[in-house]
């Protein structure tokens, strides 16, 4: 049963990373000039590889602490709703970290691919790129 | 049809001697390849640039001159030859180190700008200096501040560049060229996006008027305004390049 619920709970967090990483590829095509300049005045590709995780964990980070904020209530509503009886559900600090822990593995999971790809951005196609799409 | 489309402002921090090679490009060859078509971009380029030199770069659209620029400003890896910058022979480094000769050493000017819309002036300005770990966040705004004072826009460091003139913009563009005190400075089509006026203003800035960019630090005004700049011209013909002056 754990298990299961495990497994489960993985492909409810691979469906927003795959998402996220779809976004992130599409942000780095918009922000082909902002990367074309950068490389262009002494930031090297590992630099900005290393920006872009940074954003992108920073981002998961963010959502988790939304997520746990929502849990409390979710937790609250169950836990008086009386579908279980006599159970109360309440976040610890185990489940805190374990949560922690995840938003920031999906974040750097979600962040590497497309980071990987800006890093093989070429600047003066990055910055032709820029011209045709303004820089953002 | 010939334009003047590119400058190149070697020894740009004014703290050059007249007989040192800043730049050497020794037959240099750029041929860009796809699977079905060879285009070659500049052949056999020999050049020299001494320290304080301003050339400008004439040739026909397509010539090669962006491309030249860009060899030179090791932003593009020529298929052969050998380029060596301040007597360093970059050819063969690899991306963070020139990453840090680009940073270090050169300043680009562009024909549109490319300024971050989502970014201020004065943050645009600071850009070359992020990645200097040296510096911390109040040098970086000092010499940001100082740079912007230079090219006349102290007066709008918290504008965003949607907010300026074209003129306003290249301006912004040609302080974060230099606010890393670069010992090149590269510009390609500075005033191509500009009218007339705003472009004389622009090549005025860039090629050491009064509020001259390329002065790093304020005691070497006299000797630039003395004439230490030293004027040639590079006629680029489909890719070849030749001195004229």
């Amino acid at each position: 049963m754990i298990a299961a619920i495990i497994i489960a709970m993985i492909l409810f967090m691979l469906l927003p990373t795959i998402n996220l990483i779809n976004i992130n590829v599409s942000r780095i095509m918009e922000r082909a000039g902002e990367i074309g300049v950068r490389k262009t005045f002494g930031a090297s590709s590992w630099t900005l590889v290393g920006q872009f995780i940074v954003e992108n964990v920073m981002l998961t980070l963010f959502g988790g602490v939304i997520g746990f904020a929502l849990s409390r209530f979710a937790l609250r509503f169950i836990t008086g709703s009386g579908w279980f009886p006599y159970a109360q559900f309440h976040l610890n600090h185990r489940i805190f970290l374990g949560g922690f822990v995840l938003a920031v593995f999906f974040g750097l999971l979600s962040g590497v691919y497309p980071a990987w790809k800006m890093s093989r951005l070429h600047p003066v196609q990055a910055l032709k790129g820029a011209m045709q799409g303004g820089v953002r | 049809m010939t334009s003047q489309a590119t400058t190149l402002n070697a020894g740009a921090n004014g703290n050059q001697t007249s007989t040192a090679n800043m730049i050497e490009l020794e037959c240099v060859e750029k041929v860009y390849r796809t699977d079905r078509i060879e285009t070659i971009a500049l052949t056999n380029v020999n050049l020299s640039v001494r320290e304080g030199e301003f050339i400008s770069i004439m040739g026909p659209s397509g010539s090669g001159k962006s491309t030249l620029l860009n060899v030179i400003g090791l932003l593009d890896v020529p298929t052969g030859g050998k380029v060596t910058l301040n007597n360093r022979p970059v050819t063969s480094y690899g991306d963070r180190h020139l990453a840090r000769v680009r940073n270090e050493h050169i300043g680009f000017v562009f024909q549109t700008f490319h300024l971050i819309n989502d970014l201020s002036v004065v943050d645009n300005v600071e850009i070359p200096l992020l990645y200097r770990k040296s510096l911390s966040g109040s040098e970086r705004r000092k010499l940001a501040l100082r740079a912007l004072d230079r090219v006349g826009l102290h007066a709008r460091v918290h504008h965003f560049p949607s907010q300026l003139s074209g003129g306003q913009q290249q301006r912004v563009a040609i302080a974060r060229a230099i606010v890393g005190n670069p010992r090149i400075l590269l510009a390609d089509e500075p005033t191509g996006n500009l009218d007339s006026q705003m472009g004389d203003e622009i090549m005025e800035v860039l090629s050491g008027g009064t509020r001259c960019p390329a002065e790093s630090k304020p005691t070497s005004n006299s000797s630039r305004r003395g004439g230490l700049l030293r004027r040639s011209a590079l006629a680029v013909s489909p890719g070849r390049v030749r001195r004229i002056g």
